[in-house]
């Protein structure tokens, strides 16, 4: 394990994780652990680069501007695999951590899962509220409200929350879908990155409600880095119809990365 | 022969066996639910549909199961032609209809002919979109009479799209 000046001048090296309270952080994060980790960064960007962390281990880490999330993987679980599947999620969505450069730079972790843990019981008690209402596609609703004010506020931290609770099973299925279409409608960039992370995960979850929910979500955001999830989804989704609305999707995001959109402002 | 479209959800009608769930789109007002009459052809279908997403809060997508009138018939619906409370007055004043003095069994019998002679499909949101914007366009709703929050998403949602083009090209 390297100490925390060396992690520190690390992290300086790629441009990143420059500041002292960012690695402080990721040092804690280690220190703690029983066994070595992994981190890994992802982007949603193109610009990223890899070097390799104080495991001997790729990582790939973005531009200081974006939103970016952590992964950390256990080394021992990682070892036990192929080394195919390494390049897979491993972890449990709980242990994702989702930071904005402006948090990280104020933000230590005890603040950041005090921040998460506070997120998490409101969206708890909005879904546990939820539960006496009905949804209907494109109309409001006293939960499509109070899961945009929680996800325009701390869209981060709630993407974390709510992959927990969609991942502990803690919410009904309806629910959960329910909540992915509407954090997908939120309008802050700074989160997209975060939220698009909820959405991918949920690709893969048993109900058809939250898959429903989470290919609605990706629509909306106009999520084009997804594509690959969405083909990849396509190629094992049992149900037709939704076979039929992630074609569909398709189709419309491949329009938008390419440029064409159809909608062309005529009002 | 003509289809009665009603809107739904599709991820409750979408399985081999109907949730119970899938009731709450039958939510009767005053024991009527609202259908709207599709032609052989399906000729008035993209008016229908612009009509139920500018009666929405925000552009999204939706699903929605279009029933055969002989289905209807047959388990004694009586519809009755009424004006719908969308922003598009053609589509109220010509395609709108009531199912009628319904029973909780008229209901369980719809819902079991929607599963089972039903045609369930999704307008897409990015559809919704297009189709919203050229009526709008073409002054076929009045801009003044959708939701706010809808008239906003639809000029964000425009814009963003316009930017990205702008980005890919």
């Amino acid at each position: 394990m390297k100490t925390s000046e060396e992690f520190a001048s690390m992290g300086a090296q790629t441009g990143y994780w420059s500041s002292s309270a960012r690695s402080s952080f990721y040092y804690k994060l280690l220190k703690e652990s029983e066994q070595p980790y992994r981190i890994t960064f992802e982007t949603s960007e193109q610009e990223s680069g890899s070097l390799s962390n104080h495991a001997g281990q790729p990582v790939v880490y973005m531009s200081p501007d974006a939103l970016f999330v952590s992964r950390i993987y256990g080394w021992n679980e990682m070892a036990k695999r192929k080394p195919a599947s390494l390049l897979q999620p491993l972890i449990s969505l709980s242990n994702i951590i989702v930071l904005t450069p402006s948090q990280s730079e104020t933000v230590d972790s005890d603040e950041m899962e005090r921040r998460i843990n506070g997120v998490r019981k409101e969206l708890l008690d909005a879904c546990e509220a939820a539960r006496e209402e009905h949804f209907e596609d494109g109309m409001e609703s006293k939960f499509s409200r109070t899961i945009t004010r929680i996800f325009s506020k701390l869209g981060a931290e709630a993407s974390v929350a709510l992959s927990q609770i969609i991942g502990s099973s803690l919410t009904n299925v309806e629910i959960a879908g329910e909540a992915l279409r509407w954090m997908s409608r939120v309008d802050d960039e700074s989160t997209t990155f975060a939220r698009e992370i909820v959405l991918r995960e949920c690709l893969d979850n048993a109900s058809i409600s939250i898959r429903d929910g989470a290919i609605s979500g990706l629509a909306t955001m106009d999520a084009t880095g997804l594509i690959p999830n969405l083909k990849a989804r396509l190629e094992r989704e049992p149900n037709e119809y939704i076979k039929k609305r992630i074609s569909r999707i398709l189709t419309h995001l491949e329009t938008v990365k390419s440029g064409k959109v159809s909608s062309e402002g005529t009002i | 022969m003509a289809k009665y479209l009603r809107k739904v959800r599709s991820s409750r009608w979408n399985r081999s066996a109907l949730p119970a769930r899938a009731l709450v789109d039958l939510s009767t007002s005053d024991d009527r639910l609202s259908f709207y009459r599709v032609e052989d052809d399906k000729s008035n279908l993209d008016s229908i549909i612009v009509a139920l997403a500018a009666n929405c809060d925000h552009i999204s997508n939706f699903g929605y199961i279009l029933i055969p009138e002989s289905e209807l018939q047959k388990i004694g619906v009586n519809l009755q032609k009424t004006t719908g409370q969308t922003p598009f007055k053609e589509v109220n004043d010509k395609y709108h209809y009531d199912a009628v003095a319904l029973s909780a069994d008229n209901v369980l019998d719809i819902a079991s002919i929607m599963k089972s002679g039903g045609e369930l499909d999704e307008v897409e949101e990015s559809d919704a979109l297009d189709l919203l914007t050229d009526a709008l366009g073409q002054d076929l709703i009045p801009f003044d009479e959708v939701e706010d929050s809808l008239a906003k998403g639809i000029l964000k949602r425009v814009l963003k799209q316009q930017r990205k083009a702008g980005k890919a090209t």
